[in-house]
């Protein structure tokens, strides 16, 4: 037979296979895997023979099928940090990295190279090379060399130290956002994470910082659920210190939201939650508005899960949809991304 | 339960106690002894050696089965340990599965308040879902497929309580469906049989995600742990393999090789195999 009837036959059997689906209920298994093996059985940690079990389970149970799928098809993120220390992450996930740079660095030699040629060909003749260099230096800033540049480029973003916004100490009269370097240091995700304190010491390092931003404003922390009390609860309030995090307010301005970020810049604070709340303050929290996230016809869906407020009118909103929204005039007006 | 595991050496069974940290929960060597003889127990068969015994022990995640078996005995600090960890991401993950704010809190409120164990026992004790952890995958898997299960079951129940019309509408389908239907040949079945035996538990679960629930590659792959291309490679290689396999079967049976390809053509055509019959079928063997 030749192939492209092979092909041809191969390609219709599926259509058999979902119509006989709809009218064959599936059968009723005695036994399933348990929970922790479907754990292990996602996580590829079960040894050969139960995998090959589970796996022909799975084949034949549309039930675990579907608990399985519904656990694990979409499950990348969270999945990454399951492997908390490093000796838990497999040696294949570093290798990828390592791949990239390696490309970068042979492309950067041969662009270093390539400049160097370059130069060495299009150099005037400098008669008095002293006056020609400072001439240039005052004129314009030193450019970096391509090769440089090229490498920064190229550069895998494994290799870029994760550089979040933090916000400046709470005791500046206007906090603004900049760049700088976590030091995650015990005391540090201590103080961001209250709970953290109540543990004991050597367990301190362990413990994960919150995922929620504080924003400091004229002498205020702004955080979501940052008190021991409120850190207990699955929905998330807004909550205001001002003696450095020493104690928190609760801010209440919904009853029926559950708040996920919160970002000030000055006096401007914006708290955005669930079903695309998102409120916005001018005066350091004393009055909220509620702004409808919108472009036309089109509005937001899902929970705002971040916000980065770049200055007071440059904002731009995450949700757990994964729609981006930017606002160029402090959330008066929006587009999405 | 399959059997209670062997004996383990105390030396042993201190350092996998030290190893857990469990102490520090205040969970007491011989409540972890009673967990590793339970957890043995569980998984592994009546008379199994001691090696086969230390296989399993060193597979087990045993920091978080000493904090979710502490949690589940109501220690305070490994409670506190349970909430800075899995708090955020437990809700995290219900919005995950449940693309829903509203559903998602419900669920994670919802299974709270099973970690935390609602009932109790005859002797006072509180029922808590996270003695059920066996340390066989991550905690946060654990958790994540409970909330799925649970996700999965709220779903069904309310699928359940569909309206009059929809159930016509429907029923009216399925019969449709039904008179649409013509007998399979019996050859062609047992030959389907035979090709599918042939395939690992594995390739059986590829097939069935792919064709028979609708998965992409993409998700396939995420579930298996390797890349697209491998899982679209595998269905071609299987596709095409098991194709054969049903001819060569069909040849067995006394079928000519016109009378063969007919068959697969009518297959093509009009007739319906029931591979998730014969999927299910596998496993009964």
């Amino acid at each position: 037979m030749k192939r492209s009837t092979v092909e041809l036959l191969m390609a219709n059997i599926p259509k058999i296979i979902r119509s006989r689906l709809a009218q064959k209920a599936a059968e009723k298994f005695a036994v399933h895997p348990d929970p922790n093996l479907l754990a292990a059985f996602g996580e590829h940690t079960l040894p050969p023979r139960e995998h090959a079990e589970v796996s022909a389970h799975l084949a034949g149970c549309a039930d675990c099928r579907e608990y399985f799928a519904v656990a694990f098809a979409t499950a990348e993120p969270e999945r990454a940090a399951v492997a908390a220390s490093p000796a838990d992450i497999p040696r294949r996930q570093w290798f990828p990295a390592w791949r990239w740079a390696a490309s970068a660095a042979a492309i950067g030699c041969v662009t270093a190279a390539l400049w160097q040629l370059r130069v060495k060909q299009s150099s005037p003749v400098i008669t008095n090379p002293t006056a020609s260099v400072s001439e240039t230096r005052s004129t314009q800033p030193e450019p970096p060399p391509p090769a440089v540049a090229e490498m920064k480029k190229l550069q895998p973003r494994a290799f870029a130290k994760k550089r979040e916004p933090q916000l400046l100490a709470a005791n500046k009269s206007s906090a603004r956002l900049v760049d700088v370097e976590p030091a995650p240091t015990p005391s540090a995700i201590a103080q961001q994470n209250p709970m953290v304190a109540l543990l004991p010491p050597s367990r301190q390092a362990a413990a994960p910082a919150p995922m929620v931003r504080q924003a400091a404003v004229q002498d205020a922390l702004w955080s979501i659920n940052a008190s021991p009390d409120a850190s207990l609860h699955s929905y998330g309030e807004i909550q205001k210190s001002l003696d450095g995090g020493q104690t928190w307010q609760t801010v209440r301005l919904s009853n029926d939201v559950s708040f996920r970020a919160i970002a000030a810049v000055g006096p401007h604070v914006w708290a955005g939650g669930s079903n695309g709340a998102l409120f916005q303050s001018s005066d350091g929290g004393s009055h909220w508005n509620r702004i409808t996230v919108a472009e036309q016809d089109t509005k937001l869906t899902g929970a705002i899960v971040s916000i980065d407020a770049q200055s007071e009118d440059q904002l731009k909103i995450t949700s757990s949809s994964g729609e981006k929204w930017i606002s160029a005039n402090g959330g008066r007006d929006w587009k999405r991304e | 339960m399959k059997g209670a595991g062997p004996e383990c050496d105390p030396r042993y069974l201190a350092g996998l106690y030290a190893k857990s940290g469990g102490q520090s929960f205040g969970l007491t060597l011989q409540d972890f002894a009673e967990i590793l003889r339970e957890v043995s127990g569980r998984y592994l068969p009546a008379g199994a050696t001691q090696a086969e015994a230390a296989a399993l022990h060193h597979s087990l995640r045993l920091e978080e089965l000493a904090l979710a078996r502490a949690c589940a005995q109501g220690s305070e600090p490994a409670w506190e340990c349970f909430l800075t960890r899995y708090r955020q991401k437990l809700y995290g993950m219900a919005v995950t599965i449940a693309r829903d704010e509203s559903i998602a809190r419900e669920l994670a409120d919802s299974l709270y308040a099973d970690l935390f164990g609602t009932r109790q026992t005859h002797e006072g004790r509180r029922m808590s879902k996270l003695a059920s952890y066996t340390g066989r995958g991550s905690l946060e898997g654990w958790l994540r497929t409970v909330l799925a299960q649970e996700y999965v079951n709220q779903y069904r129940s309310q699928r359940r309580l569909v309206s009059f019309d929809e159930n016509v509408d429907t029923a009216g389908l399925q019969a449709d469906g039904a008179s649409s239907k013509m007998p399979a040949d019996a050859r062609l079945e047992d030959a389907a049989d035979a090709a599918l035996m042939n395939l690992s538990g594995e390739e059986r679960l590829i097939l069935a995600w792919y064709y028979l629930d609708g998965r992409t590659l993409a998700e396939i792959a995420r579930m298996l742990g390797v890349h697209e291309s491998t899982i679209s490679r595998r269905l071609d290689s299987m596709t095409t393999s098991l194709r054969k396999s049903i001819v060569r079967e069909l040849r067995k049976r006394g079928m000519s090789a016109r009378e063969t390809e007919q068959a697969m053509q009518v297959d093509v055509r009009d007739l319906t195999l029931d591979v998730r019959a014969r999927l299910v079928q596998e496993k009964g063997r």
